[in-house]
């Protein structure tokens, strides 16, 4: 069984963890030293590139190449964007690391402000974390009066700041370009790429983004190194991850482990196994958006290579298991409204598309679906894929598709005998 | 709340120099728009035109912008909520986690459907999305304090607690 890392975690349950003190006594702050008066932008840039990073935020695009993409040098204003827009259902990890590590956060945030020579990040929180954005807002404060934000940061001739931004309720804005678009005070509505953040970000100027959790690794390559790093759980996807699981286990929680370890162990050993020992029927392993894998193909592991075996996706790492007492239909019905709630409007198949699929999932669900339903329902998910501007069309095809495909008899017996099968009731889980 | 109306707190020095500091903040004003409305509906528990108009000049767009994204976002209401606003997560892991039986239990409780607000002003009943406490479910969110693992003897205590 794998161990339980404490990279991500390091300074998790220790007093004052939020606190600027604390974190420098436990060696925070020191590779913010080192890359400052020892390293050059472009040395940290390769560490970074060396570690194969991969962006934690559901994409997993490589965090050094990523960098790489904005100009180089310093004529053009830079910035970065930390987004905090943690909404996507099944994920809570964000969370953890704002309210608990915030300083690591930062650390990150300022080396790779440093390494791309970018004049500030904007972190941007969803608005239904108030607590975090207080405490995140403490921290920048804090590393401001420590000299590690500012003019000229410890000497070394570098400015950097960092501004604290709300979101107002719109899952949207954590895709980049519409988060982007909330910055200048928009609606959340995505942007048609190209141009790229990386060319045309916050008010036109060329722009990186990364996830909470991506920038909380880097203080860790930093000090450690990029080769050290690499070395870390799955070679195609390295590092410490931290996993999410909720829904039917003992033990839901955040749990920091190697990329890659298997679905079965972070089930049955991490998470202590099924509530009530009942059989496990499916789990959503990344984040609502990816496709449901069924009980017998828990048997992979948890990054990118390991769930392509199964048709799926290691996303955002939030794990979502159910026992064999909940309906599929009425499941996927709730991801359904989700979708449709949360679609910004702008492209027709998926502001369409996602009223249809609810529609069409709640009427079976309630025992009155027609013959072709399910085909039709396919085929609806089917003319969303690919047909959007931005991935939320795809997230919200995706798991109908795969709820279809994986369970497809149980939505046809609900269309046969006119009922749901399932004699669904108020799921009453002992809390 | 700390201001009568709109026009009391438009009218307010102190109001009016907390939003200078929000657009003194930012690079660029225009990033002071959605701090600017959080700060409106968290004094006055609503976005009301006026404000709407204000803010759109202070910040040099248009009024019809501004309600644009007023309605654009799920955090500002044109309609007055309650003081206290109880926000029950629906999403599927807390739905796993017993959030129905929740919702059922503070609808019965408070007489309320979802979306309305009690006579007297005091509550607000709503769900939402993803709350990003998956592990904590059902949760319950009200006004900006999260609560976990609520089961209906806890929001039965809870709601006892509010004034």
């Amino acid at each position: 069984m794998a161990e339980i890392l404490k990279l991500l975690t390091r300074n998790m349950g220790h007093a004052n963890s939020t606190n600027v003190d604390a974190y420098m006594a436990s060696g925070g702050y020191d590779p913010l030293l080192t890359a400052l008066h020892k390293m050059s932008p472009e040395q940290v840039l390769n560490e970074v590139k060396a570690s194969n990073l991969k962006g934690r935020g559901g994409a997993g695009f490589p965090a050094g190449l990523k960098w790489s993409f904005l100009p180089k040098g310093k004529e053009k204003v830079k910035y970065l964007v930390c987004n905090a827009d943690e909404s996507e259902p099944g994920t809570f990890k964000d969370r953890l690391l704002i309210e608990n590590d915030p300083h690591a956060v930062l650390e990150g945030i300022i080396l790779a402000g440093f390494a791309t020579q970018s004049a500030g990040c904007f972190f941007y929180i969803r608005g239904e974390m108030p607590q975090g954005a207080r405490i995140f807002q403490r921290a920048v404060d804090q590393a401001y009066e420590r000299g590690f934000l500012g003019r000229n940061i410890l000497g070394s001739g570098f400015d950097f700041d960092v501004y604290v931004s709300r979101g107002a309720g719109a899952y949207i804005c954590g895709e980049e370009t519409a988060l982007m678009n909330s910055l200048e005070g928009k609606r959340g509505e995505p942007r048609l790429k190209p141009p790229f953040p990386a060319g045309y970000g916050v008010y036109g100027q060329p722009s990186n983004i990364n996830n909470v959790e991506t920038y909380a690794n880097v203080p860790l390559i930093v000090k450690n190194g990029g080769a050290w790093y690499a070395g870390i759980g799955a070679p195609s996807a390295p590092g410490p991850r931290l996993y999410g699981i909720s829904g039917h286990v003992k033990k839901p929680g955040v749990y920091e482990l190697p990329s890659g370890v298997s679905l079965r162990e972070l089930i049955y050993e991490h998470a202590g196994g099924i509530l009530g020992d009942r059989p496990l029927k499916a789990v959503i392993p990344g984040g609502s958006s990816v496709p449901v894998l069924r009980a017998d193909q828990i048997d992979v592991g948890m990054d990118p290579d390991g769930l392509k075996t199964v048709g799926s996706m290691v996303g955002s790492a939030g794990v979502i298991v159910m026992n064999d007492t909940v309906c599929m239909v009425r499941a996927i019905l709730n991801l359904a409204q989700f979708y449709a709630h949360e679609s910004c409007g702008q492209c027709t198949p998926c502001r369409e598309g996602t009223v249809w699929m609810r529609k069409i999932i709640a009427r079976i669900e309630a025992g009155e679906g027609r013959p072709g339903d399910v085909d039709l329902l396919d085929e609806v998910a089917g003319n969303i894929m690919g047909r959007t501007i931005c991935p939320l069309g795809d997230a919200a095809a995706m798991p109908v598709q795969s709820f279809v495909k994986q369970f497809r008899a149980e939505f046809e017996a609900h269309i046969t005998e006119g009922r749901c099968p399932m004699a669904h009731t108020r799921m009453t889980v002992a809390v | 709340m700390s201001y009568q109306n709109v026009k009391e707190m438009l009218e307010s020095a102190e109001f009016q120099a907390r939003v200078e500091s929000l657009v003194q903040n930012y690079p660029e004003p225009r990033t002071a728009l959605l701090p600017a409305l959080h700060l409106c509906q968290s004094e006055l528990r609503h976005v009301p035109l006026e404000y709407q108009a204000w803010i759109a000049d202070r910040l040099g767009m248009s009024p019809a912008h501004v309600r644009g994204v007023v309605t654009f976002y799920e955090m500002y209401t044109e309609k007055q909520l309650g003081r206290h606003l109880l926000q029950v997560c629906k999403t599927l892991p807390c739905m796993l986690s017993g959030s129905e039986v929740l919702l059922d239990h503070l609808q019965s409780r408070l007489g309320l459907r979802v979306g309305e607000t009690s006579r007297d002003g005091k509550f607000t009943l709503v769900t939402v999305e993803c709350l990003a406490c998956c592990d904590g479910g059902p949760a319950l969110m009200i006004n900006e304090t999260l609560h976990r693992h609520v089961s209906p003897a806890d929001a039965d205590r809870i709601l006892s607690e509010l004034e």
